[in-house]
């Protein structure tokens, strides 16, 4: 679904990301991990769009991404940003019902309240639909983000396959949060959904990536095809941490304690 | 929220014609709503004003109410354009440089017109001073914008910082103009510069309306994307707003609206940041909703100011400059303190 042919991002002669090149297609949960300043969100930033690459290009569907129109990728991919800083009074309500913007003209049609009132169930922040947004706590509030994104991914068939961009969505949020929305993220691989996901618990990425990839300092270093294969010696090369790694008690999968 | 949602349209329609009517009715000639209707039928009939009522009541209270709304209505939604454009609640055009740059490009035309041949003087009122306005404005707007982006991170301090520059600027330019300026000219920028209605003709009524209805009709359309800003740039660019193309668009039209309000009533300060400020506590901030009632309060609060102006001293008359500015200016001061910008940290919202 979207290719990146070895693309790179550079500010001057600083080199932000090493160019690379890297392939993920509709089904697929990518995890990208790597200490701060590894390159990760430029790279997200790369493949959404808003960062245009100064080595090599990004085909996405089969057109190259910077011959899509803003309207038009709107309908195509979704991206969960960091932070957000929001200084005006808006409903949860609003927020949530903004995802659905790049889908109507000028009100709303039922498709849309329906997805806006589906989204927040998913999430379970329908009681906060009336809330000032400004007033919500941290976790709260990415969940809602989490909601106006998934409105925004909206509805997919194999015929019109997304991408969800996620830069660390579980930062703020509980445990069984951090499981609800990567639950949710993987669900929609289901449903003809690339999810390229940004994360900081290597646990979290164990449990739901289908991949890994591991950055640092711009470079990509490895891609984890089969997380049976991660070991202590790449945890410290590219986290630089002691690591051990144990099975998990069930028998699927390894479990790491750093 | 969803009652007063309900009910806000109507009602501020009923006190939108309250207002209008006495501010018509009061004035140093009192004028009764028989006189009034007396007079449009005459004026449909093409016939002359029957009494001095009707005179003063067609020829000078109407125009200037009428303008007086207008550039209220103006001024209010510039202020939500700004401040969404902007991203950030305490920005209007008094403060970001915008009024001040037209207010010195329509006095360069009052002290120039002087020197021009008779037949362009003619057309300095209606047309040069608003097309130098109009420069002067996006002058102004540009630099304060392209200057506070260039800092990494656009927030308030720098935003307010730049707009205090630029707007010394404009009035050292507006000041070197009255002081070159003959007598008659100086005195007709030295009132302008704290704003007037006095003197309101239907031809500014006209060439105000018809642009602020313009650019109102444009800013509805913009709602959704105003909406989308809100999360921020980047992220508006995600959910396919062309960002750069509506900041664009959104000053041009912006500053075109305030130019030719201000090239006609001169510079009016604070009402674009009071009244959206109201209107976000009673609706919120969905555009939609926000820039159709701010609308319509800055008409109604800016003709309450203007009846102040001209009762508070009658026969006197006070600039309406000074009189929002009495108002606005503590208002501001206490929404400084609110949104945190004069706290110890000093780094303020961006």
């Amino acid at each position: 679904m979207i290719e990146l042919i070895h693309t790179g991002f550079a500010v001057g002669k600083k080199i932000l990301v090493t160019p690379l090149s890297l392939q993920v297609t509709a089904g697929e949960f990518v995890v990208v991990m790597g200490a701060n300043g590894a390159g990760k969100s430029t790279l997200l930033k790369m493949m959404s769009g808003a960062l245009q690459p100064t080595k090599g290009n990004i085909v996405f569907k089969g057109k190259p991404l910077q011959q899509y129109k803003t309207e038009e990728l709107a309908k195509q991919r979704a991206v969960l940003s960091q932070h957000y800083h929001i200084s005006f009074p808006l409903s949860v309500r609003e927020i949530v019902m903004m995802g659905r913007y790049p889908y109507f003209n000028d009100q709303p049609l039922v498709r849309d309240e329906e997805m806006v009132v589906d989204c927040m169930n998913r999430m379970e922040v329908t009681h906060l639909s009336e809330r000032n947004y400004q007033t919500l706590s941290g976790g709260e509030a990415q969940k809602v983000q989490m909601c106006r994104v998934l409105a925004q991914i909206g509805e997919t068939s194999a015929t019109n396959e997304k991408l969800l961009l996620l830069d660390e969505p579980v930062s703020h949020l509980d445990i069984k949060y951090q499981h609800q929305l990567l639950k949710e993220a993987k669900q929609l691989c289901e449903k003809n959904v690339a999810v390229l996901a940004v994360l900081h618990d290597v646990n979290l990425a164990l449990k739901y990536a289908d991949r890994i990839l591991f950055m640092k300092d711009g470079i990509l270093v490895t891609e984890l095809n089969k997380k049976e294969a991660i070991t202590a010696s790449l945890l410290k090369e590219v986290f630089d941490v002691d690591a051990k790694i144990f099975d998990m008690p069930e028998g699927n999968g390894k479990f790491v304690s750093y | 929220m969803a009652t007063l949602n309900k009910y806000f349209f109507p009602l501020s329609l009923v006190i939108w014609v309250i207002v209008l009517l006495t501010a018509i009715a009061f004035g140093a000639v009192s004028i009764t709503v028989p006189d009034m209707l007396s007079a449009v039928q005459h004026w449909f009939q093409g016939k002359a004003p029957a009494n001095i009522y009707e005179g003063v009541f067609l020829q000078i209270r109407l125009p200037r109410v009428l303008l007086c709304m207008i550039t209220g209505a103006a001024l209010a939604v510039s202020g939500v354009l700004m401040q969404g454009l902007f991203r950030n609640p305490i920005v209007e055009p008094g403060l970001i440089g915008t009024s001040a740059g037209a207010a010195f490009g329509a006095s360069v035309v009052f002290v120039m017109s002087a020197s021009l041949s008779a037949d362009l003087q003619k057309l300095a009122g209606p047309l040069l001073v608003p097309l130098f306005a109009f420069g002067g404005g996006l002058l102004a707007t540009y630099t304060v914008y392209m200057l506070a982006k260039g800092t990494r991170r656009m927030n308030v301090t720098t935003l307010l910082l730049i707009g205090i520059a630029v707007n010394a600027v404009g009035l050292s330019g507006t000041g070197f103009m009255s002081y070159i300026a003959r007598d008659p000219q100086a005195r007709s920028i030295t009132f302008w510069n704290l704003g007037t209605f006095s003197g309101s003709t239907w031809m500014q009524v006209w060439i105000t309306g018809f642009v602020v209805a313009a650019v109102c009709m444009i800013a509805t359309r913009y709602a959704k994307q105003l909406n989308t800003l809100i999360l921020g740039e980047e992220e508006a660019g995600y959910a396919g707003v062309d960002t750069e193309k509506l900041k664009r668009r959104i000053m041009l039209y912006n500053t075109a609206m305030i130019s030719i309000a201000t090239a006609f009533v001169g510079v009016i300060s604070f009402m674009g940041l009071i009244v959206p400020h109201l209107m976000r506590l009673l609706l919120g901030s969905d555009h939609k909703r926000l820039l159709p009632a701010s609308m319509i309060a800055g008409s109604i609060l800016l003709t309450i100011a203007d009846m102040g102006a001209r009762l508070l001293l009658a026969p006197a008359e006070i600039p309406i400059g000074i009189i929002t500015s009495l108002v606005g200016a503590p208002f501001f001061i206490l929404l400084l303190k609110r949104t945190h910008i004069l706290n110890t940290k000093g780094g303020g919202h961006d």
